[in-house]
């Protein structure tokens, strides 16, 4: 469980952490779609000097990051390999048929692999800076428009925030099941497919079932503090919009500038 | 005379119907406004039950209950939980929040209060029961007192007329629940808060104005804890009246009534 770093929240007092979530999501999101517009390497240079900035001003260390694209590895390094095989154009390097590595496949390669890398680390930056409940409000203050167009906005974050909230009860519980079964004498992770799957079914049954009296508990307690799923629900936690978060975008629109004018205007690869 | 502010009249319940055997069976009991009752009983007599009928979790399948003169029933009962609050025996699985004060928001943002009204009422119910240190502290993570500490606070917040508490205090130490009994005392005289408190510690029972032993589903005495506790030697005693028993025993010559502690002190020094 420590291993995965995408999508869990470090805490820490850093710029970035400071910033409003939905600066952050904004961003984020602004960052991966203006990927795009790079197409040579003074673009993609300037991309990666942006990144790495980024990630300085997390306070967290860079080995953290890279922990994080470990388990999406084999995922990009596949995407890359078919696009270094398929594309065409310059000098072509190996010939076998449909199987062609040409300068343009090699190049195309390599900067999918930067662009892949560097969505995992942004997106790294916004979990690991960003609590998971402001996460939550931030995207429920962006989403709120679509309540016009009576998406239940508020329900789904509401349900969002509760999931996170039992999330580490559920990883304490499945801890102290697999330990009760051990002590049984259940051994986890050995012998063959089927003998392992077997020894699953006695922890997830207990969990299951821990589970919907935990949901009935909390449903409960939720009707008796007055909540009612159709009701008008005013909120406490606020979100505060602050100088840095607009420098934060005016960043943004810096970057797009400054793409726009190192971008390789007509016709370039791809 | 005033109407009771809480009137059972005659309730039965059974969790199955297909059994015979009630869960409660044939129950009547009326609250005074400002009233302080202790209910006890067995393990499985049927507190929790009630309590959760009381603040229509549970339907009672004959007879009915009626608060501050309203009948409890699906149309009435969201806007009387507004007036009748209940704390839970187990707090583990009711809290909402991330933090300790956004979870005690949770009932006020439900009632779609301003912020600023939050504020201070969150603020006040953390006061009330010494946790306001802990505001920003996962709920989930606090020690077993400290999380029914904070659940109490997220029904004090509500401002309910009555508060049922249900062995809402067993988790808490000495120190802390003397301290918590005298402020819902100062609640009880100053704001007349109606407290129906189920519990197990006789010392809190002999606190109370009056107080109801559950025995299977039914009521089984009902009265003055003084009177009670004479009539009912195999009730575990409060500790004046172990003292006041033994000293009989000796042939100390007690006064052959129940003393409160402070009555039994005075005498003692006689
Ligand atoms: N959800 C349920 N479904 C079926 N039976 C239940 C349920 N909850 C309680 N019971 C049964 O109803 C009876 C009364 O339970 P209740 O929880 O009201 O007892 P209690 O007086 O609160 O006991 P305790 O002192 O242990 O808290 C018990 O025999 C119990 O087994
Ligand atoms: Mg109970």
């Amino acid at each position: 469980m420590n291993k995965l770093i995408l999508g869990r929240y470090l805490p820490g007092d850093s710029w970035l952490h400071d910033l409003d979530p939905r600066a952050k999501l904004v961003a984020g999101v602004y960052f991966i779609l203006i990927l795009f517009i790079a197409n040579n390497w003074q673009t993609y240079a300037l991309l990666w000097l942006f990144t790495l900035l980024v990630m300085k001003l997390s306070n967290i260390p860079y080995r953290v990051y890279i922990r994080g694209v470990r388990p999406l590895i084999w995922l990009i390094l596949f995407t890359v390999f078919l696009q270094i095989l398929f594309t065409a154009g310059g000098t072509i390097y190996i010939d076998w048929g449909i199987i062609t590595i040409s300068e343009f496949g090699l190049i195309n390669g390599v900067y999918i692999f930067f662009r892949f890398v560097m969505i995992v680390f942004i997106s790294t930056v916004v979990t690991l800076t960003t609590k998971p409940i402001d996460l939550t409000d931030g995207i429920n203050a962006l989403l709120r428009p679509l309540k016009k167009f009576k998406v239940p906005v508020d329900e789904w974050s509401l349900m969002l925030s509760i999931s996170l909230r039992f999330i580490p009860n559920l990883l304490d519980e499945t801890q102290k099941v697999m330990d009760a079964q051990r002590a049984r004498g259940s051994e986890f992770g050995e012998g063959s497919l089927v003998k392992q799957m077997k020894t699953l079914v006695p922890i997830f049954l207990p969990l299951f079932v821990s589970s919907l009296n935990r949901a009935e508990e909390l449903a409960n307690g939720m009707e008796v503090r007055g909540y009612q799923a159709s009701g008008t629900r005013s909120t406490f936690r606020q979100l505060k919009w602050k100088f840095q978060d607009t420098i934060c975008l005016m960043a943004m629109i810096g970057l797009t500038i400054a793409l726009v004018i190192l971008r390789t205007s007509g016709v370039a690869f791809h | 005379m005033k109407e009771p502010i809480v009137q059972m009249d005659n309730i039965v319940f059974r969790y199955d119907r297909r059994i015979q055997q009630e869960t409660i069976s044939n129950v009547s009991l009326a609250v005074e406004e400002g009233e302080g009752l202790a209910i006890v009983g067995d393990n499985g007599s049927g507190k929790s039950t009630l309590a959760q009928m009381l603040v229509g979790l549970l339907t009672p399948q004959q007879g009915s209950i009626r608060i501050l003169g309203k009948v409890l029933n699906d149309n009435t009962k969201w806007e009387l939980r507004r007036q009748i609050g209940l704390v839970f025996q187990n707090p583990d699985n009711q809290f909402v929040g991330t933090t300790v004060q956004d979870d005690i928001a949770f009932g006020l943002e439900n009632l779609n209060m301003p912020l600023q009204e939050m504020r201070k009422r969150v603020e006040q119910a953390l006061e009330m029961v010494d946790m306001l240190e802990y505001r920003f502290h996962d709920p989930s993570r606090l020690s077993g007192g400290q999380k029914q500490r904070v659940a109490i606070a997220g029904i004090l917040a509500l401002n309910p007329s009555i508060l049922v508490l249900d062995e809402a205090l067993v988790m808490l130490d000495p120190k802390s629940r003397r301290l918590l009994l005298s402020t819902l005392h100062d609640l009880k005289r100053n704001n007349g808060l109606t407290i129906i408190s189920i519990t197990h510690d006789m010392d809190e029972a002999a606190a109370a104005d009056r107080m109801v032993v559950l025995k299977k589903g039914r009521v089984e005495m009902e009265g003055y804890p003084s009177d009670v506790f004479v009539k009912k030697q195999e009730l575990e005693a409060p500790f004046a009246e172990r003292i006041r028993r033994i000293l009989a025993q000796h042939g100390c010559g007690v006064p052959n009534k129940y003393m409160t502690e402070q009555e039994m002190v005075q005498w003692l020094w006689k």
